[in-house]
């Protein structure tokens, strides 16, 4: 049984660590959160007195994010910008930290103002080219031109880097 | 149309293509690279942003963590503990004494009634006057041990309530089964008076029906 000031100290020394994984698997805010809150409930109710330790938090959230994108047929794996297959996911060893801040690094630095706008209405709001357009002020073929430059530099500079 | 631009299309209108097509476009493997990059993309944009640990920690504990409601504040009213350990004590007693007459009388049921009532009413005023001081050898023949629950789950206390006093325990409301909680069972006190206690907690709400406890 863990106690509650133990499943604080570990709340709050994880948790963002392990919902920035959870949202990288999942694409979805709130499902991350679900997920991570459902780790520590878990925790809530062991009777084991092995150390709880940022590894095991993290392959807790990483194994549940994925029995959750098992089962999706591909239609929906686009649709939320999943893998195709399931080994991808192990082959890719995803998520690392490390791609994810080199790429995020790239889009701070390497791409336009507008170019980052068009990806985070794209990926972080669910905006469909059509709405991004109208938000932007921009017509629609200038929004997906700005996606597809984005995606050249990134594939160039991470491949770059080996 | 090159992969770029393929792969734009297929996140954007994935309902023009049916399953076996998409299966087949993203078999290629630049393709594939594209559309995984894509993925990755998404992934570093929407884990970029931080989350409020302190507020997701508030949400958690009140979730899962029960409360008892503030003016049940045991530990912070003298008056109230004064009162609490009174009361435990004369019910400890009116147990105790219940049950010495039930032992060291006959029972012919009448006058054994009148005999206790008496003995009740007499020691009633004794305990009045001392209040501190329960009766030690009947209270040890027969106070039973409290449990203590530390950061149990109340799926497993209502286990334990319902074994103690021989009732079913339903829970209508799953998300209160999975709250833990520190709670002190002590069996001495009628089924009711457990009830109480437990409703005393903020997401706690037992009603009960005969023998039969449900929790809202």
């Amino acid at each position: 049984m863990t106690e509650r000031n133990d499943i604080e100290q570990l709340f709050k020394a994880h948790y963002v660590q392990m919902h920035r994984w959870a949202v990288a698997l999942l694409h979805d805010d709130d499902l991350a959160r679900d997920i991570v809150h459902d780790v520590f409930v878990s925790l809530l109710d062991t009777t084991s007195d092995t150390e709880i330790t940022a590894s095991y938090l993290l392959r807790a959230v990483r194994n549940r994010c994925l029995n959750h994108i098992r089962n999706c047929e591909i239609h929906q794996r686009i649709a939320c910008r999943y893998f195709i297959e399931n080994e991808e996911y192990d082959s890719e060893d995803w998520p690392d930290d490390e791609t994810i801040a080199r790429i995020y690094e790239l889009i701070k630095s390497e791409l336009t103002p507008q170019a980052r706008r068009v990806i985070e209405l794209r990926f972080s709001s669910g905006m469909k080219f059509s709405g991004i357009a109208a938000e932007m002020g921009i017509s629609e073929t200038a929004v997906y031109r700005h996606l597809r430059h984005a995606l050249i530099i990134i594939r160039q500079k991470l491949n770059q880097n080996g | 149309m090159d992969k770029y631009d393929l792969v734009l299309d297929i996140i954007e209108q994935p309902e023009k293509y049916p399953s076996d097509r998409l299966q087949e476009l993203l078999s290629d493997s630049e393709t594939r690279e594209i559309y995984n990059l894509l993925s990755k993309t998404d992934s570093a944009v929407e884990a970029a942003s931080i989350p409020d640990v302190e507020a997701e920690w508030e949400a958690f504990s009140r979730k899962h963590i029960a409360v008892r409601r503030r003016r049940f504040m045991w530990a912070g009213s003298r008056a109230a503990s004064v009162t609490a350990l009174v009361l435990s004590s004369l019910v400890a007693v009116a147990v105790g004494i219940a049950i010495t007459v039930k032992v060291t009388e006959r029972p012919s049921s009448p006058t054994t009634e009148s005999v206790a009532t008496e003995k009740h009413a007499s020691v009633t005023t004794q305990v009045k006057e001392t209040v501190m001081q329960p009766q030690n050898d009947t209270i040890a023949q027969t106070a039973a041990v409290p449990i203590m629950f530390e950061n149990e789950s109340l799926e497993n206390i209502m286990a334990a309530v319902a074994d103690s006093y021989g009732v079913e325990v339903i829970f209508n409301n799953k998300e209160a089964s999975l709250l833990h909680l520190y709670y002190r069972l002590d069996t001495d006190l009628t089924l009711d008076e457990v009830i109480t206690q437990l409703n005393t907690f903020e997401q706690i709400n037992i009603k009960r029906n005969g023998n039969i406890l449900t929790i809202e």
